[in-house]
């Protein structure tokens, strides 16, 4: 039998709401009738550090962690924390990041500095890369908190797990009053992947 | 990681090996076991990546937005002390930019090793141990009293925000509640340390910076042991704090960088530099808590109330 686990990591930086992300995911994928495991990160979501939500799915998963160079698709929330992660994700993967540059002070008092353009050495890597400016388009749809479904709405497409699907562990995880206001993220997510090239995994 | 498995096998008497293929230090990652596993001849390659990890800049993690720990650490920092540390949330302020803690052994430790730095005298300005509830009440009490005993002249800082806040926000014997969530007797902090002799206990608001300065200053100077009390609450657990939040001035910011090394992750560096080629300040409002710590420290006051808060819809 054919056991095709995909792996997708989330990573973003805390407060961004990185951990949500990967429950509706899981979420997702549970209604899907797959096997979910999930790791994480937990102390750093609200510290400013770095946050990273493992999550694999399929017929039957066995561990939680991805091995470096096993992530399918990589989700990220701020552009230079994409290419922090660049090594777990495979030859070929997709990655869809925020142009978000989220520039701690030590990334301008430090010896390292933050990178001019980590979108573009993202692409030398890869050739499927999502670029959105997710924090305008949030606020734009009405809460910049909407950042995290957003991006789920972009990869969804390529994912296969169904959109009704997708829109089920949304309201399952989604706080009530929030809602119907992350559906319209999540449905602007998927019109904006349309423009992309990709295939589906 | 103790090779539990292989000793155990050779002690009854079968040939195997393992733990020479894997550390007994640190988590053992995929990565880690496949290195292991290919040492060991089971299979031809690492499962690794053919990317390099790219040479980033740090993002360590730092005290929660609004963290009342913040205003305590601000003040020993700008006093240069010597910060004995214990285990909470408040060992983040052994990294930079603060970095205002000296030791962090184990739970209560740090009244222990401030009454022994101060007992050597190397330490000109004074030695402040730097302690949460739940820690004093599991393991802090008994190194009070030993500074009692001992005449130690050494400020005992109780770093009071009422939850076990770093494991997730569990009760303590001076919460008033049980673990269950049941009410019970709540032990009064400042209470329990006056019976173990402790001469003065004193009130801090951690949101006050300059009277947490004047008030470690003064305990600082007397002699004997004394304990500041501080009562802000976490920002997080029980509940989530969220007053009005914070927003820079652009034009009033002179790039000073005094609000970025109080370590709020709130704070954040613009893309947008003063004539001098400075960074200047930007905070986020989704993460601003309204704490007015760094409005405080702000000397070109740029540092204001946004006029209108952020409406989610």
């Amino acid at each position: 039998m054919d056991n095709k686990v995909t792996n997708v990591l989330i990573v973003g930086v805390g407060g961004q709401g990185v951990l949500l992300a990967s429950e509706v995911l899981s979420e997702t994928a549970i209604q899907a009738g797959l096997d979910v495991k999930k790791s994480e990160v937990h102390g750093m979501s609200q510290r400013g550090g770095v946050v990273t939500s493992h999550v694999k799915f399929g017929q039957k998963v066995y561990s939680p962690i991805i091995p470096y160079g096993q992530a399918d698709v990589l989700i990220s929330f701020e552009q230079a924390e994409a290419l922090r992660a660049i090594d777990w994700v495979k030859k070929g993967g997709l990655i869809a990041t925020s142009t978000t540059r989220l520039i701690p002070p030590i990334a301008t008092s430090g010896k390292i500095k933050y990178p001019d353009d980590p979108i573009s050495d993202l692409k030398k890597k890869f050739g499927d890369v999502i670029a959105i400016d997710a924090d305008a388009i949030a606020i734009e749809l009405g809460n910049p908190r909407l950042v995290n479904i957003l991006l789920l709405g972009v990869i969804s497409e390529r994912l296969n797990l169904g959109t009704e699907t997708w829109q089920k562990a949304i309201k399952m995880r989604v706080k009530a009053k929030f809602v119907d206001l992350n559906l319209k993220a999540f449905a602007k997510g998927r019109e904006l992947a349309e423009e992309s090239v990709g295939t589906p995994l | 990681m103790e090779p539990y498995y292989e000793e155990t096998i050779k002690a009854a008497g079968i040939s195997v090996e393992g733990k020479k293929y894997f550390s007994n230090l640190g988590e053992l990652s995929p990565y880690k076991v496949s290195i292991g596993l290919k040492e060991a001849g089971f299979i031809d390659k690492v499962i690794g990546s053919e990317f390099e990890p790219e040479d980033l800049f740090p993002r360590p993690p730092v005290l929660c937005p609004g963290c009342p720990h913040r205003g305590v650490f601000m003040a020993l920092k700008k006093l240069g002390v010597a910060v004995t540390g214990d285990i909470g949330c408040y060992t983040l302020a052994v990294l930079p930019p603060l970095s205002i803690m000296d030791t962090c052994i184990c739970m209560g430790a740090s009244i222990g090793g401030a009454i022994g730095l101060e007992k050597v005298g190397s330490h000109e300005k004074g030695v402040v141990a730097a302690i949460g509830d739940s820690t004093f009440l599991h393991s802090g009490i008994t190194g009070l009293l030993d500074a009692v005993y001992n005449k130690s002249n050494i400020t005992v800082i109780i770093l009071d925000n009422r939850v076990t806040a770093m494991t997730g926000g569990q009760n303590h014997p001076a919460t008033g509640y049980t673990l269950m969530g049941e009410e019970t007797k709540q032990v009064d902090l400042a209470e329990l340390c006056k019976a173990l002799g402790v001469e003065s206990v004193r009130k801090a608001d951690a949101y006050d910076y300059k009277g947490t300065l004047e008030i470690i200053k003064e305990e600082m100077k007397r002699p004997g042991p004394s304990v500041i009390l501080t009562d802000r609450p976490c920002v997080l657990m029980p509940k989530r704090i969220m007053d009005r939040p914070y927003t820079v001035i652009s034009d009033l910011c002179n790039g000073c960088s005094a609000c970025f090394r109080i370590g709020c992750p709130a704070i954040m560096t613009s893309e947008e530099l003063t004539k001098r080629k400075r960074p200047k300040a930007i905070i986020d409002p989704l993460l601003c808590t309204g704490c007015t710590l760094c409005a405080q420290i702000c000397k070109p006051e740029a540092i204001v109330l946004v006029e209108e808060p952020v409406k989610v819809k």
